[in-house]
């Protein structure tokens, strides 16, 4: 039990891990219009708002981009056949628990407090650092729990793995995070 | 039953067949001969192999059977023909 949880690509089924990844998408893009979330780059999101298209367009860009450059270094690292498929579909399911760090958004505390950050209001920041503390504490988990699963991935998608693997991730995941960034600030 | 071993213990090189034996008329035929490829494989490669030909050649079926996910079958098919072509 404790292996399919620490590794559960060795074991998903594909057609199981778009599914769950595809319905993990929808319903956090409706949970992020609803809290007026939006996201700006590969990991950080922040309180633009926007219509409900623009949410998804922009989550979906996100996980394409991620995935054709995981596919590419998978391609140039791997002595195995690499489909793109496996990798898009593995790399939506890892995304879930990124996904649900998010969920603390709907802690009506936690979106004050956030909210204040946003607007570098010190003075009412330091009022809550209780609150503070939580937010961190969580994120810091699922974010964790995120990138293992993300590498995990990678590594069952394109036959990569150990230092090797590990390196060409990390190269792939800066990559993308910077990508994500311009192309998401062209999207109004 | 017995594990039949392909290390030697002594220097760690790869072990060569040198008498067979028919147990039905005590032939014994004496020579120098290699392992064959797939003798080389671990036990754990020569049942997957076994698997994958009972299953036709079905990566997909094999992955069902074993419970296990599509690429990572594929995957451990690749590593086995990586050990075969050394």
């Amino acid at each position: 039990m404790m292996k399919k949880v620490l590794n559960p690509f060795r074991y998903l089924p594909l057609r199981q891990a778009i599914c769950w990844g595809v319905v993990g998408l929808i319903l956090i893009t409706v949970f992020m219009w609803q809290c007026g979330l939006r996201a700006t780059s590969l990991t950080q999101i922040d309180f633009g708002g926007g219509a409900l298209w623009n949410v998804l367009v922009r989550q979906l860009i996100i996980w394409i981009m991620f995935s054709l450059v995981l596919f590419v270094g998978g391609v140039l690292g791997s002595k195995s056949k690499v489909r793109f498929g496996d990798v898009a579909a593995f790399n939506l399911f890892a995304r879930l628990p990124f996904s649900l760090s998010l969920l603390i958004f709907a802690i009506p505390s936690v979106k004050t407090v956030m909210g204040y950050a946003t607007d570098m209001n010190m003075s009412a920041m330091m009022e809550h650092m209780t609150t503070l503390l939580f937010i961190s504490i969580a994120t810091m988990v699922f974010c964790i729990w995120y990138f293992f699963w993300t590498y995990k991935a990678f590594a069952e998608a394109t036959n990569v793995k150990n230092s090797r693997g590990v390196a060409i991730f990390f190269v792939c995941f800066m990559l993308s995070y910077v990508a994500s960034i311009s192309i998401l600030k062209m999207i109004v | 039953m017995k594990k039949l071993p392909k290390i030697c213990p002594s220097c760690g090189g790869v072990l060569r067949v040198q008498t067979m034996f028919c147990a039905g008329c005590e032939t014994r035929i004496d020579g120098d001969y290699p392992l064959p490829p797939l003798m080389q494989l671990s036990e754990e490669d020569q049942e997957f192999v076994c698997d994958f030909v009972k299953c036709s050649g079905s990566l997909k079926e094999m992955a069902q059977k074993m419970g296990l996910s599509y690429p990572t079958v594929r995957n451990r098919l690749d590593d086995i023909i990586g050990v075969l072509n050394k």
